[in-house]
């Protein structure tokens, strides 16, 4: 495999702006209702996580992208994955992709389950939350490195999206990750497409002179039952 | 309703689990539904209406929930209160003098790991006083129907959070009922509908924990 347009990144939690507002928000709480126990909760897992440095992410820049079959799959490196509409358009402008795979790591994503187990869910919940904010803020981190490496080459990066969303089913992701190196930030698949550790994100990122970054924007997506505009509604 | 029994049915909606447990702030330092359900027992308070008790404050916690007056967090420390008053009671299932209203068989379907809700609403079931088999997460179809067929008076959750692994609900839902399965099929999770119930075949829909107990409870015997 190419290795010429892989970069990786590792990171500790210290450094990342996990946001109490954004876990609190998606544990379904208003702003100004978070009672002071969750906040004492967060505080305790916001220290016993510090020391985590096992976090990692990464991306491999592809040069062959086409958008086929009525803009409703994307042909990368030879591979036809069934993205649907959503996701094929915004990207059909792209002139390459980069596919990315970003980890919390094993221990943050062991410590909720481990929790459920040891018949703890309240706080296991909490850290459910907390890593799900955790790996998406590193995930960012690795998105704007790949655009700064991009705007020197005069290129604009689209969204990031993911296997299972916007319609794209997540039997694909074994083919996203034949288009990485095994094992690569430490995350692999179970035959049935799920990522160990659990609390990882993978995707393709368009680039591209023609692609730009939009807001989400729920009016767009034809899938009324999406978990996201749900929480987009209910605010 | 006898002091005690109201005590457990507070602790239950406020998520106090025992005297150790610093939640709710308000009830610190007192006893919680484990010692209050260990007294009941002792006073001889029929294990019916301890559980009738217990139903109640999880009744009243799953209102402020289905109302967003209450969360996850909170719904999640009211389950365990009462998984305390259920682990009291355990006796009296194991010898039969209180008996399941039936079987649960539950699991997040194929290719999807999450399991909060679906752990949740296998709490609050058996809080119902269902006896529940939890199969876990990603759980195959062909796994959902050799835990359920030819279970008496068993009824199979469904569980998915992904618009994407809806489909294998669907799968799910065809198997049991290609191998005629006799007992009722529940779906839930953050982007399933009752359109979606329907269309797929399902006899019901839950939106909330709270929804998928009521439903069991019309079927139990």
């Amino acid at each position: 495999m190419d290795n010429q347009h892989i970069k990786t990144f590792s990171f500790s939690f210290s450094e990342l702006p996990v946001s109490r507002e954004a876990i609190t928000t998606a544990m379904g709480y208003p702003k100004d209702a978070v009672p002071e126990y969750i906040d004492e909760t967060i505080s305790e897992v916001f220290s016993s996580f510090q020391e985590y440095n096992d976090l990692e992410g990464g991306y491999r820049v592809l040069d062959e992208i086409e958008a086929i079959n009525n803009k409703t799959e994307l042909v990368i490196a030879g591979k036809n994955f069934v993205t649907g509409k959503i996701i094929a358009h915004r990207i059909q402008k792209a002139d390459k992709v980069a596919v990315f795979v970003c980890t919390a790591g094993k221990t943050i994503s062991s410590r909720s389950k481990d929790l459920f187990k040891a018949d703890d869910p309240y706080t296991g919940y909490i850290i459910d939350a907390i890593a799900s904010e955790t790996v998406e803020k590193a995930m960012d981190n690795v998105q704007e490195q790949l655009s700064l490496e991009m705007e020197t080459a005069g290129l604009n990066i689209t969204n990031r999206y993911s296997p299972g969303y916007c319609g794209w089913p997540v039997s694909d992701q074994h083919k996203l990750f034949s288009l990485v190196p095994k094992g690569f930030c430490g995350v692999s698949l179970t035959d049935s497409a799920l990522m160990i550790p659990e609390k990882s994100v993978s995707g393709i990122i368009g680039i591209g002179e023609k692609v730009k970054r939009k807001d989400y924007d729920c009016n767009h997506c034809e899938m009324d039952v999406c978990l996201y505009r749900s929480t987009k509604k209910s605010k | 309703m006898h002091e005690l029994i109201k005590k457990i049915s507070e602790c239950v909606e406020k998520g106090k689990i025992n005297a150790a447990s610093p939640f709710p702030p308000d009830l610190k330092g007192q006893d919680g539904a484990d010692e209050l359900t260990k007294q009941a027992v002792a006073e001889k308070i029929a294990p019916e209406e301890i559980l009738e008790g217990c139903m109640e404050g999880m009744q009243n916690i799953g209102e402020k929930f289905s109302k967003n007056l209450a969360f996850v967090p909170e719904m999640l420390m009211s389950a365990k209160a009462m998984t305390a008053v259920m682990d009291q009671l355990k006796p009296f299932f194991d010898s039969g003098e209180v008996k399941a209203k039936g079987l649960f068989v539950t699991g997040t379907v194929a290719g999807d790991l999450h399991d909060i809700g679906k752990n949740l609403v296998s709490m609050v079931v058996k809080g119902g006083g269902w006896e529940i088999v939890d199969l876990g997460v990603d759980v195959s179809p062909e796994k959902f129907v050799e835990a359920a067929m030819g279970k008496t008076n068993c009824v199979v959750g469904l569980s998915a959070l992904l618009t994407t692994t809806m489909g294998n609900m669907e799968k799910t839902v065809q198997l049991l009922k290609d191998k005629n399965f006799e007992g009722k099929i529940i779906i839930g999770g953050a982007p399933v509908t009752q359109d979606f119930a329907d269309k797929i075949g399902a006899d019901a829909y839950g939106d909330n924990p709270q929804a998928a107990r009521d439903y069991l409870n019309t079927l139990a015997v």
